[in-house]
């Protein structure tokens, strides 16, 4: 067996070889592709890390949103709220200021009617001295007799009951 | 059929009265350092962006990463992490060298591994990457009281000293014959096999043939592991070389 004789040249040739193959594959080919891999590895390590980033701000803008919403609707809710007080309170004051006009309507037409009712009394009172004055100077005039006092009477009924008709 | 043997293919004048003559293990040696860069280079990024392309770069890139956490971490750890590129090409040019002799040409193709002297190379390279790291970590003299034990009385210092020395040297020792002897041993066993069925009759060789493939399958798995056990266990020692001291 050839392989077991110690061959001092095969020997230098090795080292010879090793040395050549180690200088270019250092150079050409293990140092490229480490580099390579360990650049990988890096932007892996910094796509990730950016991910985790990414969700922790997205979470943390989501969080925000959220606490904005709810600011939000509790915002509505006093606007909502408000309103309906403000509501409440302007009917109930129409609903006053209406009860205050109509009860001073009701009482100027109270106060217009006995006003027209004193006015046509005295009206009354004035035609009723006049006609009272007519028809005593009717009296003296003539001399009554008891048909023609009737006469008279109803005469001066008719005339009552046109006047105050009118 | 028979194993390759060694055939100068170019002669080349001694240097230092080493022949380096260029033989077919030379050969091989080569090939399997050209196909490791040919395999790993094909596979670095030329552009065209970080997200790898095409099942043949996942599987190189995720061989490295394997290696990178199994390997370079566990086995270098923080203070060798320096180290990882020699820890790479020493996996990657053994694996290759490993599988160079599962091709099915075994008269003309052997394993680049399955000799002492190319395993030994390589352990001899593990070696002085732990003394380079020692002596730069801690110093020559550092160096040198890493294999005097602390704590001892001086008498059993002395007779320690030397068995520490031994260790050290057997860790080298143990790499190269660990890997030659599995790569050697497996194709060997495969080749008897081979060798077998191509001598019987026909149906005889069901038994040697069925069994070379059978032991072809393990010896794939062999041939990775034995990488990665090697390239491990340098990992181990140069880190060791770099934390210990005494």
């Amino acid at each position: 067996m050839d392989g077991m004789h110690f061959d001092a040249g095969l020997f230098v040739w090795t080292l010879i070889t090793f040395g050549i193959l180690f200088g270019l594959l250092a150079r050409f080919a293990l140092r490229p592709i480490r580099r390579l891999m360990q650049e990988r590895e890096d932007s892996i390590r910094s796509a990730l890390d950016g991910a985790a980033k990414a969700r922790d701000e997205a979470e943390k803008m989501r969080a925000e949103s959220e606490e904005r919403i709810a600011a939000a609707r509790e915002d509505v809710r006093k606007i909502i709220e408000d309103g309906e007080r403000i509501a409440a309170n302007m009917r109930k004051e129409a609903a006053r200021a209406a009860a205050g006009d109509a009860a001073r309507l009701v009482e100027e037409a109270r106060a217009d009617i006995e006003k027209e009712t004193r006015r046509g009394l005295d009206e009354l009172k004035g035609v009723v001295a006049n006609l009272s004055l007519r028809v005593s100077r009717q009296i003296l005039r003539d001399e009554l007799s008891p048909e023609r006092h009737a006469e008279l009477a109803d005469q001066f009924i008719e005339r009552l009951k046109k006047t105050h008709g009118n | 059929m028979h194993e390759v043997g060694r055939r100068v293919l170019f002669h080349l004048p001694p240097v230092l009265g080493i022949d380096l003559s260029i033989t077919n293990e030379v050969l091989l040696l080569w090939a399997a350092a050209a196909v490791t860069f040919a395999v790993l280079f094909a596979a670095a990024p030329r552009g065209g962006g970080a997200v790898p392309r095409g099942a043949f770069r996942n599987m190189v890139e995720g061989l490295i990463e394997y290696l990178d956490r199994e390997v370079v971490k566990s086995g270098l750890g923080h203070e060798a992490a320096g180290w990882a590129w020699f820890v790479m090409t020493l996996f990657f040019f053994i694996l290759f060298g490993n599988l160079l002799g599962m091709l099915p040409a075994p008269s003309v193709i052997k394993s680049a591994t399955a000799s002492i002297s190319v395993t030994s190379a390589l352990a001899f390279l593990v070696l002085s990457a732990t003394v380079c790291v020692s002596v730069g970590r801690h110093g020559p003299g550092g160096f040198f009281m890493k294999f005097i034990p602390a704590g001892l009385p001086k008498w059993v210092a002395a007779l320690a000293t030397p068995i520490e020395v031994l260790s050290w040297l057997a860790r080298p020792l143990s790499l190269a014959i660990r890997l030659f002897a599995n790569m050697a041993a497996g194709h060997a066993l495969i080749l008897v096999f081979v060798l077998l069925a191509s001598q019987a009759r026909w149906f005889e060789s069901a038994f040697p043939l069925s069994s070379a493939v059978l032991m072809s399958g393990f010896e794939l798995f062999v041939c990775f592991i034995q990488a990665f056990i090697f390239a491990l266990l340098a990992g181990i020692y140069i880190r060791e070389a770099a934390e210990a001291r005494g």
